[in-house]
């Protein structure tokens, strides 16, 4: 499903994210990726998004070489791949409902698919009941479930979260966390970037741990160190 | 879906930024205001120009029961003077096609002209070599005294102070509108500037989820396109009241002489709201497109 092939990223000011990371993920497998702050994790998620492009090596996503894609097809590869962040990213000034109809509405899904999917949606993350409310009104678990909701909306191949629970306490983040894993039992990718020790040694799933823009450990069923 | 979801954007964008938006508008208008009044007066001069075009500076009008004779005498007369640089003769058909032409809105005088087109005589138009008014008054008037000629005209001076002036002007009211276009568009990049600025979430999780970049952009653009239409549309005020002026001004007994041929046909007046209109467009398009293409990353 993500494939990354001697991949070097260099950002402005000779800063090197990765350097010669090579790393296969397969079809519905969940992924974690850890190492310290500026170690190239979501310098490795904003690659497989295509926020940014890699100066050397290839990224293949989906089968397909995503440095030659041109630039019209990227919306294309991005609707196959839904995203999640620490701080949610979601729009302030729309409730619960239309900030998750708001991501098929922009990607020109029709009405009734809108109508169908966002309830369906908010059922899955167990927020049927909070569809009217503004973000500022729900807990940090609950606004991340919103986020999850608009992410997965559009069942996307891939998810990419990253550090999802990084502003949440324990008992929160374990509840996001089984929201993760029941999306990757639907066989969606989950790819996880966190510095959360207790979750990854609890899920018992495959790490890739970074260092300085390197793969130091890529161990199926890991835990943090 | 498509539709409202745009139409909507554009509105409240629109709205969000409303003194800049108001700026913008303003500016576009008194721009185009400008430039569509030089260019309605420019067709103007080039109409009443038509008439003493290379420098004719004295007509000649013939008696319509002139003979062969007396045209002979005539001609003789000119080609004797040598401060005449060059002279040609205007037939009837071509004097009534140019007067239809000065008369272009004018329905009365065109339905007089159409059911006798008789009235608009034959002419001799001399082109002097110096400009020696003195010279040219005095051989007018010995032409006027000739058998066969009825009237002849000597507009040198009140051409040239027309001509002069609106010149001047022009020139002016074309530097002065092209300095506020160029301001018009730069007030449009910042409206759209600003209104990405608000709208910088939205844009974020837009691109996050797959939408096309025509799709981000669309409202945007629209929203320059909508300043820039709405700025023309109050121009277009001003040049139909200029319109009215000259078209008053050319009636009036005391300046018909020299303002009968200053007139834009009703082509010339439409061919300018076209212009004003598409140029309020590209200034629109311009303007967002150069915000978004700075602004708005893939």
């Amino acid at each position: 499903m993500i494939t990354f092939e001697n991949v070097t990223k260099i950002y402005k000011g000779n800063v090197e994210a990765l350097r010669g990371v090579s790393a296969t993920i397969e079809k519905g497998e969940f992924v974690f990726l850890v190492g310290p702050s500026g170690s190239g994790k979501s310098t490795m998620l904003r690659l497989i998004n295509r926020e940014e492009t890699a100066d050397k090596g290839r990224i293949f996503v989906a089968g397909k070489d995503i440095a030659r894609l041109s630039s019209w097809r990227v919306p294309y590869l991005r609707r196959n791949i839904g995203c999640i962040f620490q701080d949610y990213k979601l729009l302030a000034t729309k409730t619960v409902y239309e900030n998750v109809a708001f991501a098929l509405e922009v990607i020109g899904r029709p009405r009734n698919v809108v109508k169908t999917q966002v309830p369906a949606i908010l059922e899955l993350v167990g927020l049927e009941s909070k569809a009217d409310n503004l973000p500022e009104e729900l807990s940090g678990g609950e606004q991340q479930r919103v986020s999850i909701a608009r992410a997965f909306v559009n069942r996307p191949l891939i998810l990419l979260a990253d550090e999802p629970t990084g502003n949440l306490d324990p008992a929160t983040s374990v509840g996001i966390m089984r929201l993760l894993d029941r999306i990757n039992r639907t066989g969606t990718t989950v790819v996880m970037a966190t510095h959360d020790r207790s979750i990854v040694d609890t899920m018992q799933r495959r790490v890739i741990e970074l260092e300085h823009g390197r793969i130091v450990r890529d161990q199926a069923r890991g835990v943090y160190q | 879906m498509k539709l409202d979801y745009i139409a909507r954007e554009t509105f409240t964008n629109l709205r969000r930024n409303v003194t800049l938006t108001i700026a913008a508008i303003m500016t576009v208008a008194v721009s185009l205001a400008l430039f569509g009044s030089t260019l309605l007066l420019n067709q103007g001069v080039d109409n009443v120009s038509a008439r003493w075009k290379d420098g004719i500076t004295l007509i000649a009008f013939l008696k319509s029961d002139i003979t062969d004779e007396q045209r002979d005498a005539i001609e003789t007369f000119i080609d004797e003077h040598p401060e005449v640089e060059r002279w040609r003769y205007v037939d009837r058909e071509e004097s009534h096609a140019e007067a239809m032409r000065l008369f272009d809105r004018n329905e009365a005088m065109k339905q007089r002209l159409e059911a006798n087109p008789e009235l608009v005589p034959d002419s001799y138009r001399l082109t002097p070599t110096a400009d020696d008014v003195d010279l040219m008054a005095s051989m007018g008037e010995e032409l006027a005294a000739m058998p066969g000629v009825l009237q002849v005209t000597d507009e040198r001076e009140s051409v040239q102070t027309v001509v002069g002036v609106s010149e001047f002007a022009q020139r002016a009211m074309l530097v002065v509108g092209i300095g506020l276009l160029v301001a018009a568009l730069l007030l449009i990049l910042n409206a759209i500037r600003m209104a990405m600025y608000a709208r910088r979430r939205e844009i974020e999780v837009m691109k996050l989820v797959g939408a096309t970049n025509w799709f981000i952009r669309v409202p945007f653009m629209l929203e320059g396109i909508v300043q820039g239409l709405i700025g023309a549309i109050f121009a277009l005020g001003a040049v139909f009241a200029l319109d009215r002026f000259m078209q008053r001004a050319a009636q009036h007994e005391d300046y018909r002489a020299i303002m009968e041929g200053f007139v834009a046909t009703s082509g010339e007046l439409w061919f300018t709201v076209v212009v004003v209109l598409v140029l309020g467009v590209v200034i629109g398009a311009a303007g967002s497109g150069w915000a978004l293409s700075r602004f708005l990353k893939v």
